[in-house]
Parts: structure tokens; C-alpha cells; sequence
């Protein structure tokens, strides 16, 4: 149970962009996605949202489907992001079937469903988003995959916990080379209920600034490549990381809030340190929750403060992506491996004035620095802490 | 490395929360059966239990009852669901259109969330360790059983609590009564797999399994491994791959006494079911097994299978195969091994719902 588990490939879409590269573009540019009244999503909230700059029609023709009801965004944001990840990892059609899949969802279909719920007689089509595995396991037809495959469904820890269990697979032996992310496109439901416990922002988030007054609910998906360093070396794959901590703790202490403190998410990165093998002063920097909450930033802040102290970076990089639910784990682990790949932490494009009750350290903007190993938070309603350290490989 | 089954619960259609259901199960004439309620007042805080779904219920009664009955108490929760808590996503969603998405009450959006029985499970119990949940249709109990394996053999716990969790809901029913799910006219559930048709019976239900990677001395039974794919209708594919999987735990088809199986009143579902076993019989001669069925008494739901399981404990525990469930005998007076072996598919499915999952999960007697 030591092998290392690497990361071979990636593919994401996101508010901040149509591929990796094109996050990658944002981020060093530090200009976020427009935060603004949903364009695509019918509702009549008009609070402003991070949406992919696609319309269903345009996202289909990227992926080169015909038009169908059956095809809800979220399947249509996770095709475009699973296939950039196995472009990107050189894995071909027929090598696909030897693949298994870890995907993460909140919504599942929802989107599709919430808009023809009355009418179903005449939408059949849409149906099968109802099904929770239905994302998934069109995914795992499209690509030919057959075995493992399941679905995790932590709210917006979602995908950290896929990658997580995605690497557990591979030092069992369960699976030698698995494609694993999260998808959420926005819905409805989502808006509406996130509304409704009252943390949107009115105003666009701004993790961690003295203003923070709430999530920009985003969408997106990003899925990663992951291999055992034996089948990463037999097809000569080129390496982005390595996943080399993870842990996965409960709060036990709300259904939506962080206890404010930071006790919880405090043990969750001291285990997922103790996994790795690793001092706190090995963490070059840090890739916050950071949703731009105040009870999470400060109870972030606090779990940050007392593990890793004041003086490591931090960066809440859904200033720039919104708040992509399920997807944010894997969105969030592709912006960690980036930094290491390209020497570079990223800036807090949403902070004009630091948050003044926790003492941390918010680059401004992007800087380029020497990136070893950056920790990722996740954490999530039902007490769902989890935490991912990425390291060079 | 196996794990050791420290207690079960199973709030199912049957009195499974009592103590020798089975001798007198119950029957009705139905296209769905509902759980027999525990006493929940008993189990759950009066004023949390007002908030709660159906589905919050099941979980927090059935996970009270196995963490009270286990030695070990769980340092972890994996839940399995396949739709999770949909009648709070059916209320919300409609509170959406008649509220005009203004001044919604959030308490069903907080509940829908799908990690909500986890959750909430962790925060009764103050179980502060790992914390997952797999939502991914019929093999979602099969998968978080992967998970607890894992756990126990990384020696990140000490014993997880796992369950398998799916309520009704008449939302659901119609939705899968679209494509073919259900049968089209009422039928008493103890004959169900005995009458011809296609479509099975809706149910719910809500097992919960305490598992630890060491032995306590009073362990109820050992689930070896688990493992879940896609199905094949290819009866000689399907032994193969039944073989291949008992030979990794170095068993024979021989050394099964008993297939604990999924078939459920569909009749060309169930087909394959009888082919496979017919191959099997022919392949093992006078060493066939016994053959236990269970759906006609709990119902299809996605993590059904949770009432199977749970079935081929009691069975190894108790060493009694409950008349009602047996589909056949062959003679045997002691049951070691258990072969439990699911294939969800439906015949009549007009939308290809999901792909459809064969699971196999082999239990031994301590």
C-alpha cells in the first residue's frame, strides 16, 4: 500500500475558462470569470453567478453529440473535461476500456429534470437523470469503461473525496489507472437552495476579504488521470504530480456550518500530513476551501493558522471560478499541480482588504515561486472535511 | 484481508427489527411494500426527528440500533444510496415553482443533501473519523462495502459503520414506472417471483453493518471481499466471472453452500439468474448449492441488496435457512460459505436508466 500514486493527465471547464490552459491564462492574468445574473440558467434570481461562457447548444457541438434532451450540461461539461484528461494523458479509445472512473456529483442530472418535472410523459428522454449513477455511468459507455466505477457524493467535497478514494484504489490493487474528477453544472435547485440558508453573495464573493459576504455558485467539471507509478512507467506517461496525502475527517458538529474554531478542519490537515509523511513546514502552499463565506474563511482561516501558521500562502481560487460544487476537489487539484508544474501561486484576484480576524498570508496576484507541495482543502455540508497534498513528482 | 461483521440492522417490509421475522413474513397484495416502522421516538431526539424525511429516519433508527447492538463502537461512516433523500429534493424542487423561488424554507434543500444520512449519522453518534458517501445506483452499497474494506486494511479505523440506504417515494414510482420498472398490476409479493411477468415490485429499506478489521469473539459472520461490474446476460460469461472472483479468495464453486441471489419476479431478468445456476449445477454435480432469493420480501430498490446481505448473515450466524426465502435445497446441514450475487437489470427498461451492475460479495461463517 506505498505506491505512489501519480497524475497523468487533466482536462477542466470552468467560468475561468475552456480547457486547462485557458484557466491557466486567467489565473496568471488574475482577471476571475465575470460574476453576473445567470444567461443560461432559467430563473428568476437575478444574483450574480459564475457560468461556463457556453450556451447547451454550443457545448453540445463541442462535444460532438446531436442535440438531446437526454444530455443534461452537467454530462456535457464533464464529456468536454474527461476528454481534454484523456487527451492530455495520451490515452486512446482502446486503451480506455482498461480504465476505471471515480466521478462526483451534487446535482447529478437535476437541471434537466427541475425543467420538464410536470411534463415527463413527453420528455422520457430526460428520465434518466433522475438516476444518480446515470452521469457517471454515461460517461463510463462514451469512453468504453467498465470496471471500477462509482460515484461520490459529499456536497462540495465531493470530488476531493473521489480522488481520494481513486488513490486508495491503486495501492489496493484495485485499479491500476482510473479517471476521477467532478461535475456540477448550475441548476435551480442549487441556486435556490443556497440562497435560501442565505450565504450567496449579493455582490460577487470575495474569499477571505474584509467584505466576504458570501458563495458566487459556479459550474464546471474537471476530471484528472490517475496511475500507479508501475503503469505510469510502462507506457512512458509523462507525470503532472503526485497525490501523496490525503485525509478524510467528520465534524460532527452542524448539517451546514464549519465549527468556528477550525478544530475540525485543523485534524483533517494534521492527518492528511501524518498520511504523507510530512512536517507542516513542507507545504509550500495552500489552495483554500475559501469560499468567501464568513464563517467558513474564518473558521479556514483558524484551521490554517494553528497546523501550517501565518506565514504559508494561501489562495482561495474560486475568486476566479465561483463556487463549483461537486467539481471543485478536482478543479482545485488541477490549479495545485499547475502551480507546481509552472512555478507559480496564484494571487487572490478577490481581495482588496485582507480579512482582519485571522492573520494569514493572501498573495495578491500571481507570483512565481518554487512549488514542491501544496495542500488542498475541501470540506463540505454534513461535516465533510477533506484534505489532498500534491507533490512533484 | 476479511472483515469481521460486528452487528446488522435492517429496517426493511418485514419486522426485521424484531426478533424472528421471517417465520411469518408478510405479505400483501402491492406494486411497492414500505418498511415496517421501528419505534423512532425510542431511537431519535423528538425534536430532531420532526425535521426529518423518511429516509433520515431509516438511517438514523437503523445505524442507532447496529452501533448499540456492535462491541466495537464505529470510528467511521460509509453510506451507500442510490437516490438518496428525493422526496426533500421533490419538495424543494417544488417549493421552487409555487413560492416563485422567493422565502423558501431550507430545511428540505439541507436535507437533500446527499451525504445528509452520513452526515447526520456522525453527528448523532459523534463519529468524527473518515466520512463518505457512494451514490452511485445499484452498486452503491456494493461500493461503499469496497471502501470499508479498504479502510480496515489501511488501519485507518476500527470499525466502520456501512450502510445501504433508498426510501419510497411515489415520485420515484411513477418516474421508473415510465420505463418498466414496476409491474403493471398488483401482486402479493410472497408470489412474486412464482407469477409470470416482467417488472418487479418497488421497496426500500435501510441495512446497516458494523464492521471491524480484527475479530471480537462475538462476530457474526466474515464478508470476505466485494466486488461489482457491469452485467453480462451471458450465463456462461457470468460463472466465469464468478469463478475467477471465488478462486482470488481460493474457493471453489464446490465450497459455496449457498447463492444468496437478486432475482426479483422480472421473468427474463430472472432467467439469467437460472441459467447461470443451471450451469453451476452441472459444472458441481451432487455438490450444488442452496439457493436463497430475498427480493419478494423487501422489494427492488437500489441498495436492496442490503437486505440480501444482511440475509446471508443471519443465515451464517444463525446456521437456518428461513423457508420463505429458499428457492431450493440440496441437502446440506451446515453453511460455511455464502456466495451473495446481484444482477440489476430490467427487461422492459425503454430508456437505459443506468448500466446495469452485477455485484458479488462472498461472507463466510466465523
Amino acid at each position: 500500500m506505498t505506491e505512489r500514486v501519480l497524475i497523468t493527465g487533466a482536462g477542466m471547464v470552468t467560468a475561468a475558462g475552456v480547457g486547462v490552459e485557458a484557466n491557466l491564462r486567467t489565473l496568471m492574468g488574475g482577471e476571475g470569470a465575470a460574476f453576473a445574473p445567470a444567461r443560461y440558467l432559467h430563473t428568476s434570481l437575478t444574483i450574480p453567478v459564475a457560468e461556463v461562457p457556453l450556451d447547451n447548444n454550443e457545448l453540445t457541438a463541442r462535444c460532438g453529440l446531436q442535440p438531446s434532451e437526454a444530455h443534461s450540461r452537467t454530462y456535457l461539461l464533464a464529456l468536454l473535461a474527461a476528454q481534454e484528461a484523456l487527451d492530455s494523458a495520451h490515452i486512446s479509445a482502446a486503451q480506455a476500456g482498461k480504465l476505471g472512473l471515480v466521478a462526483a456529483t451534487t446535482g447529478a442530472g437535476i437541471e434537466v429534470i427541475e425543467a420538464c418535472y410536470d411534463t415527463l410523459d413527453q420528455h422520457l428522454a430526460a428520465i434518466p437523470n433522475f438516476s444518480s449513477s446515470n452521469l457517471t455511468d454515461s460517461l463510463a459507455r462514451y469512453f468504453g469503461i467498465t470496471h471500477p466505477v462509482t460515484t461520490i457524493s459529499t456536497a462540495c467535497s465531493s470530488s476531493a473525496n473521489a480522488l481520494q478514494v481513486a488513490a486508495r484504489l491503486i495501492r489496493h490493487g484495485r485499479a491500476s489507472r482510473l479517471l476521477v474528477g467532478g461535475m456540477d453544472g448550475l441548476s435551480r435547485f442549487s441556486l435556490n437552495g443556497f440562497n435560501s440558508i442565505e450565504i450567496v453573495s449579493p455582490t460577487g464573493c470575495r474569499p477571505f476579504d474584509a467584505s466576504h459576504n458570501g458563495v458566487t455558485l459556479g459550474e464546471g467539471a474537471a476530471f484528472l488521470v490517475l496511475e500507479s507509478e508501475q503503469a505510469a512507467q510502462e507506457r512512458g506517461a509523462e507525470v503532472w504530480g503526485e497525490l501523496s496525502g490525503y485525509a478524510n475527517r467528520n465534524e460532527a458538529y452542524h448539517p451546514t456550518s464549519s465549527r468556528p474554531d477550525g478544530a475540525g478542519a485543523a485534524e483533517t490537515i494534521r492527518a492528511a500530513l501524518a498520511q504523507a509523511g510530512m512536517q507542516p513546514d513542507g507545504v509550500d502552499c495552500i489552495n483554500a476551501h475559501g469560499t468567501g463565506t464568513v464563517v467558513n474563511d474564518q473558521s479556514e482561516g483558524n484551521a490554517i493558522v494553528s497546523t501550517l501558521g501565518s506565514g504559508v500562502p494561501v489562495t482561495s481560487t474560486k475568486g476566479f471560478t465561483g463556487h463549483t460544487l461537486a467539481a471543485c476537489g478536482a478543479v482545485e487539484a488541477i490549479y495545485s499541480l499547475l502551480s507546481i508544474r509552472h512555478g507559480v501561486i496564484f494571487g487572490n484576484n478577490r481581495v482588496l482588504q485582507p480579512m482582519p480576524e485571522v492573520s494569514l498570508s493572501l498573495p495578491l496576484h500571481t507570483y512565481t515561486a518554487s512549488v514542491s507541495t501544496v495542500l488542498s482543502n475541501s470540506f463540505g455540508f454534513g461535516g465533510s472535511n477533506t484534505v489532498l497534498i500534491f507533490t512533484k513528482a | 484481508m476479511p472483515a469481521y461483521i460486528q452487528s446488522t440492522s435492517m429496517i426493511s417490509p418485514q419486522d426485521t427489527c424484531g426478533e424472528d421475522s421471517l417465520e411469518q413474513p408478510r405479505h400483501e397484495v402491492c406494486q411497492h411494500l414500505l418498511c415496517v416502522d421501528p419505534d423512532y421516538k425510542a431511537l431519535i431526539p423528538p425534536a430532531r426527528l420532526r425535521r426529518m424525511s423518511r429516509i433520515l429516519k431509516m438511517g438514523l433508527a437503523g445505524s442507532s440500533l447496529c452501533i448499540q447492538r456492535s462491541p466495537v463502537k464505529p470510528d467511521a461512516v460509509i453510506v451507500g444510496t442510490g437516490l438518496s433523500c428525493v422526496t426533500d429534493l421533490e419538495r424543494f424542487m417544488r417549493s421552487c415553482d409555487d413560492e416563485h423561488e422567493q422565502m423558501l424554507s431550507p430545511t428540505p434543500f439541507i436535507n437533500s443533501s446527499h451525504n445528509s444520512v452520513a452526515g447526520q449519522i456522525a453527528m448523532a453518534n459523534q463519529i468524527t473519523g473518515y466520512n463518505n458517501t457512494h451514490f452511485h445506483g445499484v452498486s452503491s452499497l456494493e461500493s461503499a462495502l469496497v471502501d470499508a474494506l479498504m479502510l480496515l486494511d489501511e488501519g485507518d479505523s476500527r470499525c466502520v459503520l456501512v450502510g445501504g440506504v433508498d426510501e419510497y417515494s411515489q415520485m420515484k414510482f411513477d418516474v421508473f414506472s415510465r420505463v418498466g420498472w414496476w409491474r403493471q398490476q398488483p401482486v402479493d409479493n410472497l408470489e412474486l417471483l412464482h407469477t409470470r411477468g416482467e417488472g418487479s415490485i418497488m421497496g426500500e429499506g435501510a441495512a446497516f453493518f458494523a464492521l471491524s478489521g480484527q475479530p471480537s469473539g462475538t462476530d457474526l459472520a466474515q464478508l470476505v471481499d466485494v466486488t461489482s461490474s457491469l452485467c453480462t446476460d451471458d450465463a456462461d460469461e457470468a460463472l466465469q466471472r464468478i469463478c475467477a472472483f471465488l478462486e482470488r479468495q481460493g474457493i471453489a464453486l464446490e465450497d459455496v453452500d449457498v447463492i444468496v441471489d437478486g432475482r426479483n419476479g422480472d421473468e427474463p431478468s430472472d432467467a439469467v439468474y437460472e441459467a447461470v445456476e443451471a450451469l453451476w449445477d452441472a459444472r458441481t454435480g451432487e455438490r450444488r448449492p442452496d439457493v436463497v432469493a430475498y427480493k419478494h420480501l423487501c422489494g427492488e430498490y437500489l441498495t436492496a441488496s442490503g437486505f440480501g446481505l444482511w440475509l446471508s448473515v443471519r443465515l451464517l450466524h444463525g446456521q437456518h435457512l428461513p423457508a420463505c426465502a429458499v428457492v431450493r435445497r440440496s441437502g446440506r446441514s451446515q453453511w460455511r460459505n455464502v456466495l451473495f450475487y446481484n444482477c440489476f437489470r430490467s427487461s422492459v427498461d425503454k430508456c437505459c436508466v443506468c448500466n446495469y451492475t452485477e455485484s458479488m460479495a462472498l461472507l463466510r461463517e466465523v
